[in-house]
């Protein structure tokens, strides 16, 4: 038994490994950064950090070598994937706690998860001035965070097997676009870095139009960019969006994080000849309900309280934060306060129903999905036939999710499960805001965007928040995003002691 | 997919028009709901 269990820790050990290697490699881009601005102690900082996580990194890989050539099962996919994530959490957070722009290294390591999570909640400090090295940092590991680190992993250091695809599916991404795990991979990144030139390109021609110097200009577009596509929120100065007081980037920015929060599979689909695929599938008919809807609520709540004046504002805050938050992207265009004194509960629950909806699923969006959205409404209609319709009719129900997909109860089964588990996250985010003290309303509107991973905030989520509340939140972030069964078999595996069903 | 250069294009390109219009979608509400104030 002994054995076994030596085996198990050299199999997640050996590519946790792998994929701390990778993280301590990709730092060079943050420090290549700081090098041409000559930020010398921030260089000084990465090196460290650097060095720390290949070192880790190597000495997993070598000590646990021989777990390389032993069969990856569900179990060690789901736990190596919840691990990673953790593990990255501690060693990324390293160069933010160096910085000396975060009071403790708890706000460095919310940061990190709030980054790998597409979130975009933040408690650094003086945003304003951070070293353009951190901000790399910040925005890089949040591109890496919407692609998702099992997929950089695969991209570049892992051979294919069967457990390279039990790894995958423990980052909650379960679509292959192609059939194989490595190829689906590398069409993942693919993608992204198209788009990742083509909207930096974007953003930096419109930053330089609206008076940005020509390198600030880029470099903020590229930022702005990796937080959009990754539906993740950081920008690199406090105002958020709202900062570059820019329609054209408002808009720029809506139809990133848009397409951002589609599906890879759909993506994948779009671009190799089935275009009609963007009007058929089932989650972006979802998506374009549900936001139409909730739009509607969001204006009718905003012209109500009479927030803004005229309809421009009302496109440029309402739609923008609603489309920010359907999407998870957590993009602002108003100070965190105004949610709380000027948009009224109607908007409020409006978009706090967006957050939880979230975008597609296998995208770098969060939320419980309009895929599991569409499913559910349709096993609804389905249920309502069956009472309608006389006991003898067979009733066949499908949906078109890159093909057509007869609707079977385990579809709508599986979907309800991962609804009710996000909207118990959600409860008790909810109830930890209330416990310390902050009103319902406020609660609720940042465990929602905490559960969505989406970087709305009503102003709960600073440096001065309870520390309970901060390590609350790092674990919902983190839970929510691989979508609970990693990190629910990592929890077992550590503590329940199940590992002996495992072990083989 | 990595030699079919013109239909990625062609693709990033209906994305994109999606996408936009969206924005339309909701420039069109939020003038509606400008008009009803």
């Amino acid at each position: 038994m002994q054995v076994e269990k030596n085996i198990t820790f050299k199999i997640i050990g050996y590519y946790i490994g792998k994929i701390i290697t990778v993280l301590g490699i990709l730092q060079l881009l943050p420090l290549i950064t700081s090098l041409i601005y000559k930020e010398w102690t921030i260089v000084f900082n990465f090196i460290i950090s650097m060095s720390i996580s290949l070192i880790i990194g190597a000495v997993l890989v070598i000590t646990c070598n021989s777990g390389k050539k032993r069969k990856v099962d569900w179990s060690h996919g789901m736990i190596i994937a919840a691990s990673s994530w953790f593990l990255g959490m501690l060693l990324c957070a390293i160069p933010y706690y160096m910085s000396g722009n975060y009071l403790s290294y708890l706000d460095a390591c919310f940061d990190v998860m709030s980054g790998f999570t597409t979130t975009g909640l933040v408690l650094i400090q003086d945003l304003d001035h951070v070293s353009n090295g951190i901000n790399m940092w910040r925005h890089f590991l949040t591109y890496l965070g919407g692609q998702g680190m099992i997929v950089l992993a695969l991209t570049f250091l892992v051979k294919s097997t069967s457990g390279s695809y039990r790894m995958y599916v423990g980052e909650a991404k379960d679509e292959k676009l192609l059939p194989n795990v490595i190829s689906t991979a590398r069409a993942i990144w693919y993608i992204s870095v198209a788009y990742l030139v083509v909207g930096t390109l974007t953003l930096w021609i419109i930053g330089i139009i609206i008076g940005m110097p020509i390198d600030r200009a880029f470099l903020h577009g590229l930022w702005v960019f990796m937080a959009a596509w990754s539906t993740g929120g950081f920008a690199p100065q406090t105002q958020n969006i709202l900062y570059y007081h820019s329609t054209w980037y408002e808009i720029a920015t809506v139809v990133f994080f848009v397409i951002g929060s589609f599906n890879f599979a759909l993506h994948y689909a779009v671009w190799n000849r089935n275009r009609k695929e963007i009007l058929k599938n089932i989650e972006i008919q979802s998506f374009t309900i549900t936001a139409t809807f909730l739009t509607l609520i969001t204006f009718a709540g905003l012209i109500k309280l009479n927030v803004y004046p005229d309809f421009i504002s009302i496109f440029r805050k309402g739609f923008y934060l609603l489309i920010s938050g359907h999407t998870t992207t957590g993009f602002m265009t108003i100070y965190a306060k105004q949610f709380f004194t000027d948009w009224g509960n109607i908007a409020l629950v409006a978009i706090i129903v967006a957050m939880l909806i979230g975008g597609s699923a296998a995208s770098t969006a969060g939320g419980f999905k309009g895929l599991r959205m569409g499913i559910i409404f349709k096993g609804f209609i389905r249920d309502i036939k069956r009472i309608l319709l006389p006991e003898s009719r067979i009733q066949i129900d499908k949906f078109h999710h890159i093909s057509d997909v007869v609707l079977e109860e385990k579809h709508v089964r599986s979907a309800m499960f991962i609804v009710l588990a996000y909207i118990a996250t959600f409860a008790i985010g909810t109830l930890g805001g209330v416990f310390f003290g902050y009103p319902l309303t406020s609660s609720a509107f940042e465990a929602a965007s905490v559960t969505g991973n989406v970087g709305l905030s009503i102003g709960i989520t600073v440096a001065s928040m309870p520390n309970t509340l901060k390590i609350i939140y790092i674990i919902i972030m983190w839970v929510a995003r691989l979508e609970f069964m990693s990190v629910l078999a990592l929890v077992a595996y550590a503590f329940f002691g199940v590992r002996k069903k495992w072990l083989r | 997919m990595f030699k079919n250069l013109k239909n990625n294009f062609i693709g990033l390109l209906i994305e994109i028009v999606f996408a936009s219009g969206l924005i339309v979608l909701g420039l069109f509400l939020s003038f509606l709901f400008g008009l009803a104030k």
